[in-house]
């Protein structure tokens, strides 16, 4: 499904505040696979959804969807395989326009925009639909703006606009970070359900190591910049956060001391 | 007085569909597009140069509608695909476009006296006085534009350039080029500002190489008066009040243009009255004021705060 080959991406090259953001990263999804990436600050977990997304070119190497070569591809064109949630609740979502209009836009993710009107015949009742799951109460206010709504809210709808149109791939970038724990939670388990229901193969970046066991088949852990553990499903069946923690002071070279991966 | 609120509202209505390119551009794309200022007089010296050798006025506007397309372009172009600053590339438009408009007028005002206009051919058509037929035709014009306008928001192109204005990234993540759209806005924006100066350079009986200063001060004034008194709630709503805008503008200019009185102080006479050409420093001061509301409201809230936390 999702195929990463030895990518590369370096900062301002060549300069005093040169970063190396991927170092020779490898990976490769299946589909259906629901995988968790773990690791400190700057270890270039953010980076590795962004190059995928294609917020930024890659230094080298090439990254695969079933086969189509996204590598130098526009982030906007990538956007009819890949669904994406942000870490910022505001990002995912159009704050002046209604619940019904960031809908129409979602629905049509990667589609050709036309001059048909936004919202078609029928679009209403399917939106209703699916925000009904949401148990959000948001069905009833889909002529609501939604910068009216709280920041749980809207990530719950921009989880919803990335899936509506089923994505080939999700990226989920510390989406519960921003949100109070109690609704970090709900968002969380949100979006088991929906890539259940969905078999979405999804790419989720996390703070949070319990996240990382409980959720998903699969944990990656990363370390500046390279992937430095590949925990498959047999083994994180059994995995406790103590085990994490010893595998990544084993494994990394920047050690865990000064790291919010800690506190989780 | 009636006669000064006439056509207060007339020329409140001809200069709304200015207004609502200028709300196009920074309201609903969030930029600030200076190139009105060279996009107005395009507008009017294109059609100004037809109608002066006996062209058809709604061809002329037709032209002048095609120029100002053209410019909106090269903005958008500026911006998007060379990455200058949106204030830059507007600026550098602007200041292209005056060596243009001189090059099409091929000089500095071209007078329409006595020539065919849409207002005098519409007028005679039904039978119309002259200040009936400018109110007549505005009002067509204006009411074909909000609408136009207004069903564009509503498509799935139209919603894209909207979400544009709110939000590159998410846009960007559903799969719309935002390049395209900064375009589109900035060429629908700009035709409605060369309609506009067709239309008001035929109003006026002249187009001017001058008439371009202070475009997009009195476009903001007209946005944010309108929003101020008649409200945003929807895009629909939102257009309606910045036409109204426009009037009350106009209404308003045409009050302060009436103040004439003499102040004694101390034995002191000291004589007010407002010349026309005071008006664009009349109006900058009332855009810097509705702009920095929210910063002053802020600033007397928190000084509410301390009294309170004084007390």
């Amino acid at each position: 499904m999702l195929k990463v080959e030895k990518i590369t991406k370096i900062f301002e090259p060549g300069t005093v505040s040169e970063k190396i953001a991927l170092n020779q990263v490898d990976l490769v999804m299946k589909e259906g696979d629901f995988v968790t990436v773990i690791g400190g600050n700057g270890a270039g977990k953010s980076s590795l959804l962004n190059a995928i997304a294609g917020r930024f070119e890659v230094t080298s190497g090439s990254i695969f969807i079933d086969g189509t070569d996204l590598t130098r591809q526009p982030e906007y064109k990538r956007a009819q395989w890949i669904g994406r949630v942000f870490q910022d609740p505001m990002m995912g979502t159009a704050a002046n326009m209604t619940i019904e209009e960031n809908l129409s836009i979602a629905l049509r993710r990667g589609k050709i925009r036309t001059l048909n009107w936004g919202i078609g015949k029928g679009e209403k009742e399917v939106y209703i639909d699916h925000l009904a799951q949401l148990d959000l109460g948001l069905e009833t206010r889909i002529k609501t703006k939604v910068g009216l709504l709280s920041g749980g809210q809207r990530q719950a709808l921009t989880l919803l606009m990335a899936t509506i149109k089923k994505p080939k791939l999700l990226l989920l970038d510390e989406h519960t970070a921003a949100l109070d724990p109690s609704t970090g939670r709900k968002v969380l388990s949100l979006t088991d359900k929906l890539v259940k229901e969905n078999h979405l193969t999804t790419l989720m970046v996390t703070h949070n190591m319990k996240d990382a066991i409980q959720f998903g088949n699969r944990i990656i852990m990363m370390d500046e910049g390279r992937i430095i553990a590949d925990i498959p499903l047999e083994k994180k069946k059994n995995i406790q956060v103590e085990d994490l923690i010893s595998l990544f002071e084993k494994s990394s070279r920047s050690g865990i001391a000064n790291d919010r991966l800690l506190l989780a | 007085m009636i006669d000064i609120l006439i056509s207060a509202v007339s020329l409140g209505i001809l200069w709304a569909i200015m207004a609502i390119g200028v709300f196009l551009t920074f309201r609903i794309l969030d930029i600030a597009d200076l190139s009105c200022e060279g996009v107005f007089p395009l507008g009017a010296a294109v059609a100004a140069k037809m109608i002066s050798q006996n062209g058809d006025p709604f061809l002329a506007c037709l032209a002048a509608i095609g120029a100002s397309v053209l410019a909106g372009l090269v903005t958008g172009i500026l911006h998007t695909k060379l990455k200058i600053p949106i204030l830059l590339s507007g600026i550098l438009s602007m200041t292209a476009l005056y060596s243009i408009n001189l090059r099409i007028m091929g000089k500095a005002n071209i007078s329409l006296l006595r020539m065919e206009t849409v207002y005098t051919k519409i007028g005679n058509l039904f039978h119309l006085g002259d200040k009936a037929s400018i109110i007549f035709v505005g009002l067509i014009f204006a009411v074909v534009v909000v609408i136009l306008l207004w069903w564009f928001l509503n498509t799935e192109l139209g919603y894209s350039v909207r979400a544009t204005g709110n939000n590159v990234y998410m846009i960007r993540a559903m799969g719309v080029d935002t390049d395209k759209m900064f375009m589109i806005g900035l060429i629908i924006g700009n035709a409605m500002i060369g309609l506009a100066g067709a239309l008001i350079a035929q109003n006026q009986s002249y187009a001017d190489i001058g008439m371009g200063t202070g475009t997009i001060v009195i476009g903001l004034a007209s946005v944010i008066i309108g929003e101020v008194l008649f409200g945003k709630k929807s895009v629909f709503q939102h257009m309606i009040s910045i036409l109204l805008g426009s009037i009350a503008y106009r209404i308003i200019i045409s009050l302060v243009l009436e103040i004439d009185f003499e102040l004694k102080i101390a034995g002191l006479v000291i004589p007010i009255s407002v010349e026309p050409t005071d008006l664009k420093l009349f109006t900058s001061v009332i855009v810097a004021i509705a702009l920095s509301l929210p910063v002053l409201k802020q600033l007397s809230a928190g000084k509410k705060a301390a009294k309170a936390a004084k007390s």
